[in-house]
């Protein structure tokens, strides 16, 4: 590999150990290139840690999101009778409306603002917020929120219900793990949320709790996309690959496993596990 | 539960059985970062706001559309499309938008202020396809598979250009970068 490639793939994180060895040991060879990879390495940061900071205009934003969950709501409720009518004039329907059904007919109520704002009378005013932290949402990067002044806005906080499961006083491991899960939620650390919804995952599967270890492990999936970690990545869709095979689903099982190896492929990362298992899989 | 599904799980769901909390959660998963793209191409609150409103009703009315595949790329694709368009029928201008005032910090540590200049800069100079892949892949967060798709282009020119991108930031910063080590 020249040394571009080198460093291209340790800005990505895809090298091996043995490149990283050698990326480590032409950099000590060469001073040119020790420097090149600082600078480098300072663009990285200034590029991650930099974005334009916007001012998000969240009223407007959750005005969005009601109209069209308006439009989906009524389209539940009417099989697309209402949904066709919301397409030709109703989606405008802004700010807290709901729908309930009486009696199998559907009534628009509780327009609690606007009923239609036109794009031209939409609030100029930018209202400074601050949401509440969105917790196990995968594959999502908040920017960076204003000072809160005055929210106006709720964000709904999704619970944690979600993806508890009961504990056992046998697991305490899982437990703990569990208990780190939440932590590094809540804290939107997503690199240990994919390192341990990998192992909350694998602990699951392990002891035939494969419903759990799906959700799990799917989590491992997004967390490690977001953040680039393809090894994580990789191993999660080998696990759920296992889960297949013990489920007897052999297409689902190859699905994953050539997902996890065309991943570690293109990452550079092991796959030898799960090319094992594919090729037990075909035999 | 949907808190752990996949995108395209959870737009299955819109889709197929206009599931409002399947919408909400993935609403809230790409808001910001789908605003932020419209504000970085059309360079003004009023013009990003009227094109968040079309993309996000035209993804809607394009649901059935959308079968397989990443769907923060189909998302993008849509994004760019539309704003193409829109700056086709204007005169771009982008503004940078550092919309929040410097904090203390901020300005305590004016080596980080000259080197985040110097890099808006950089970044503004930069060849326009190399400019969009390094701002879907550091602004978007959106990985090479993704970007890729949106821009019609394979994996690899995706991966080839971020780098060369950020190769073209560090050669016009190596002096500041220098400088301030």
């Amino acid at each position: 590999m020249t040394n571009q490639e080198l460093l291209a793939g340790f800005l990505d994180r895809t090298l091996n150990e043995d490149q990283l060895l050698d990326f480590e040991k032409r950099q000590l060879d060469s001073p040119e290139f020790a420097q090149e990879v600082r600078e480098m390495l300072t663009v990285e940061d200034l590029l991650t840690d930099s974005a334009p900071k916007v001012r998000y205009p969240v009223d407007f934003l959750s005005k969005v999101e009601s109209s069209i969950a308006a439009q989906i709501i009524a389209g539940a409720a009417t099989g697309g009778i209402l949904g066709t009518l919301a397409k030709m004039g109703w989606g405008w329907i802004v700010g807290g409306t709901t729908a309930a059904v009486v009696g199998g007919t559907a009534l628009y109520v509780a327009a609690t603002q606007s009923d239609e704002v036109a794009p031209d009378l939409r609030p100029k005013t930018v209202i400074r917020t601050t949401q509440p932290p969105i917790i196990q949402q995968p594959a999502v990067e908040t920017p960076d929120a204003p000072v809160a002044t005055a929210p106006t806005v709720s964000v709904r906080e999704v619970s944690k219900v979600d993806v508890s499961v009961k504990a056992t006083p046998t697991n305490s491991a899982l437990d703990q793990l569990r208990t780190d899960y939440e932590s590094c939620s809540t804290t939107n650390d997503r690199v240990r949320c994919a390192q341990i919804a990998l192992q909350i995952g694998r602990r699951l599967r392990q002891t035939q709790r494969a419903s759990e270890a799906e959700l799990f492990l799917t989590a491992a999936v997004g967390h490690a996309r977001s953040t680039r970690l393809a090894q994580f990545e990789v191993d999660a869709l080998g696990e759920l690959g296992l889960i297949a095979v013990e489920r007897g689903d052999v297409p689902q099982a190859t699905s994953y496993f050539q997902k996890a190896i065309e991943r570690g492929q293109s990452a550079r990362v092991t796959t030898t596990a799960w090319s094992t298992a594919l090729e037990k899989l075909n035999r | 539960m949907h808190t752990l599904m996949t995108d395209e799980e959870l737009f299955a769901l819109v889709r197929d059985r206009n599931d409002e909390e399947a919408f909400r959660t993935l609403f809230k998963r790409y808001d910001k970062r789908l605003y932020a793209y419209c504000l970085r191409a059309l360079g003004s609150h009023d013009d990003a706001q009227d094109m968040f409103q079309t993309i996000s009703l035209t993804v809607y009315d394009k649901r059935t559309s959308f079968s397989d595949g990443s769907f923060a790329a189909w998302l993008f694709t849509i994004a760019r499309n539309s704003c193409l368009k829109g700056l086709r029928q204007r005169k771009h201008t982008v503004e940078y938008t550092e919309d929040l005032p410097p904090t203390e910090e901020a300005e305590r540590h004016s080596g980080d202020f000259m080197l985040r200049e110097a890099m808006h800069r950089a970044i503004a100079e930069l060849p326009v396809e190399f400019r969009e892949a390094l701002e879907m892949k550091y602004f978007d967060d959106l990985p090479y598979e993704d970007i890729a798709s949106t821009l019609g282009i394979t994996v690899s020119l995706a991966k080839v250009r971020v780098f060369r991108a950020k190769k073209l930031i560090q050669q016009s910063m190596s002096s500041i970068i220098s400088e301030l080590q």
